[in-house]
């Protein structure tokens, strides 16, 4: 599962840091979701669109061939 | 979202409080092996080495007991700490890291309980049963774990 968290918390300006706690996990998860080392859940998943104002499928990226 | 907020708080305030509570009984515990292991009131007499085990194994359980205590009552008392444990304890992948590291661990356990099993028989029937009853033990074990996450999930 492809993700645009780091396009749009760049484009937001924010560290991990400060998504991380808006998110409420560790800067490392954030960390490992960019790099598509870890796929969110879908309680995440909706935490992590809420907070850029955008919708699930619009920040996460489900790719129909590539394993969850 | 502020009271979500103060309920989870207050879960991982009573978490840690039930940690300290665990910690005191296995502090119990080990002052219970430290003294066995002391001997003297006991009917039958210990040799050297199981008294040194027991002593070891109590002393272990009170230094590890008193070393939780001590963590956790500081991270009670201070704000900042508090919500690290929160966000660190709540934070999803770090539970995948912990449920991946028991299934990872359980796996090695069986292979090498299966290993020492076969190699077990060259050396003494004795350690070879002991092996099977804990293999069969750990296979019962499996096989409930699953039958509960089964029905509860």
């Amino acid at each position: 599962m492809k993700n645009y968290i780091k396009e749009l918390r760049k484009e937001k300006r924010i560290s991990q840091e400060e998504l991380a706690a808006a998110v409420s996990v560790t800067r490392q998860t954030i960390i490992s979701l960019e790099n598509g080392k870890y796929n969110a859940s879908l309680l995440l998943a909706h935490e992590i669109a809420k907070y850029f104002g955008k919708a699930i499928e619009e920040v996460f990226i489900f790719e129909e061939d590539t394993e969850a | 979202m502020l009271l979500e907020n103060a309920k989870v708080g207050k879960t991982v305030e009573k978490r840690i409080k039930n940690r300290i509570i665990y910690s005191v009984c296995l502090a119990v515990l080990g002052v219970t092996s430290a003294v066995i292991g002391v001997g003297g009131f006991l009917p039958v007499e210990l040799s050297d080495y199981l008294s040194g085990f027991y002593s070891g194994v109590g002393t272990g359980l009170i230094v590890a007991a008193i070393i939780t205590i001590i963590r956790n009552i500081r991270t009670l008392k201070n704000e900042k700490l508090l919500k690290e444990k929160e966000i660190y304890e709540n934070d999803e992948r770090n539970k995948m890291i912990g449920l991946k590291t028991w299934s990872y661990t359980g796996y090695a356990m069986f292979i090498i309980l299966y290993v020492g099993l076969l190699a077990a028989g060259f050396i003494s029937e004795m350690v070879l049963n002991t092996i099977l009853v804990i293999l069969g033990v750990y296979a019962l074990c499996l096989f409930f774990a699953r039958l509960y996450c089964n029905k509860t999930m």
